[in-house]
């Protein structure tokens, strides 16, 4: 038996793999014929399997698309699928592969301008569109001036609006406090409009976005039985 | 030359900008000729050859940029800590099918590469290397993508009419004389 001394790459993909498997079995890219790589493409994947890595589903899909072109090939009589010819198939996959190797090397070049460049340093683009730039003409006085014009407004002139706040997590922290008292109470389930804590719109607007939070941390479960019909909230821990 | 006491003006614009300035724009600002401006730039650049001069002047994206001399790098980089973070394989050869495929759609890409690019793709776009440019009229109408301004300082080149061809013979393989058949 052949001792695997193979290094375990990545590849980035089935492609990938079948050009490695082209390029070490030193065949030719334009005369290859898959069926003599197909068991190397298979053994990879069992191979892959042994150590545990994930593999992408493309890498199936390309093994199920081999066997088949390999398989069309030894029951020439048999077409497995009747309306695609193998030929054609064994012929695109070679067109890709070949499509594919093109672009590996496109990349290696592209690497190396990168690489090239990564050794330049230039400064970061500036914008001088719409660009405001102070001018030196702020003296300390101005701003003294404008500090006193600020105190000698009458205090009316500047009304101080206060809004209600009602902070999200704070709810959230509320309504967690109040289900749980209502779970150990026997209550399992609890109505929207019994966590309200005040008619207003807002304290509505937080507390539907608070069972939204804690539905999606998965503590609540809720439940409507029709659109508009009162929303039931279960608490899930205890 | 007559325009020469502009040099120390081109070179003013070259380092505010930081981002390539084009021919045209500064032939505009400094109310020149057009076609003095190359001149202009070599003898800027002329002046920048040799050890007692760390910058030079890059042509990129279709405009004349400050760039400090690739055989400095070490030193620029004890400015910060610079941690190099490269493109990984399949993000470059994501890159060089946009690049050399322009307009491009992620299913063609993905018929090429043969696997799923969807989070290839969102690093090429932080990295702002490429970016959306419309869709194609196709079924789906999928997004085509195309490469930046900045994919173009990223490799240093001019235009993308100046990305290399493959080197000829790219494509064969070594094939060894006791071929398998």
């Amino acid at each position: 038996m052949e001792k695997y001394n193979l290094k375990l790459d990545v590849f980035e993909g089935p492609l990938d793999l079948l050009m490695h498997l082209v390029e070490k079995n030193k065949l030719n890219i334009y005369e290859i014929n898959i069926s003599e790589i197909v068991e190397q493409y298979i053994e990879y994947l069992s191979l892959m399997q042994e150590w545990d890595i994930e593999i992408a589903s493309e890498f199936l899909t390309m093994a199920t698309m081999l066997l088949l072109i390999k398989s069309n090939m030894l029951l020439p009589k048999l077409k497995i699928v009747a309306e695609e010819n193998e030929q054609d198939l064994h012929e695109e996959l070679m067109a890709r592969l070949i499509e594919y190797r093109k672009f590996k090397e496109y990349a290696k070049i592209l690497n190396e301008l990168v690489e090239q460049q990564g050794k330049v340093r230039t400064r970061e683009p500036v914008s001088f569109v719409r660009q405001k730039r102070l001018q030196n003409s702020l003296h300390i006085n101005k701003l003294l001036e404008a500090l006193a014009n600020l105190f000698d407004k009458p205090a009316e002139l500047m009304p101080y609006v206060r809004g209600e706040e009602v902070n999200i997590n704070d709810k959230i922290e509320r309504i967690i406090i109040t289900l749980r008292e209502r779970f150990l109470a026997g209550k399992i389930k609890t109505s929207f409009v019994e966590l309200l804590e005040t008619a207003s719109v807002q304290d509505i607007v937080v507390t539907f976005m608070a069972l939204l939070e804690l539905a999606k941390q998965k503590k609540i479960v809720t439940e409507q039985e029709a659109v508009f019909s009162q929303l039931t909230i279960s608490w899930l821990e205890v | 030359m007559f325009y020469d006491y502009l040099l120390g003006h081109v070179e003013a614009l070259l380092f505010a900008s930081g981002a390539p300035i084009s021919d045209e724009k500064i032939a505009t600002i400094l109310g020149i000729p057009h076609s003095q401006v190359a001149d202009l730039i070599q003898k800027l650049q002329d002046d920048f050859v040799g050890e007692r001069r760390g910058l030079m002047i890059q042509k990129v994206a279709g405009g004349y940029q400050l760039a400090t001399k690739p055989e400095l790098i070490a030193v620029v980089n004890r400015l910060a800590d610079i941690t190099e973070t490269r493109l990984t394989t399949a993000a470059l050869e994501t890159l060089a099918i946009i690049a050399f495929k322009q307009p491009v759609t992620k299913p063609e890409i993905e018929a090429i590469r043969g696997v799923n690019i969807d989070r290839v793709m969102n690093t090429l776009l932080d990295y702002d290397l490429i970016r959306e440019a419309g869709r194609k009229d196709a079924l789906g109408r999928p997004i085509l993508y195309v490469t930046t301004e900045n994919f173009l300082r990223m490799v240093g080149l001019n235009s993308l009419r100046e990305l290399p061809d493959l080197p000829v013979g790219a494509l064969e393989l070594p094939v060894e004389e006791e071929q398998v058949v």
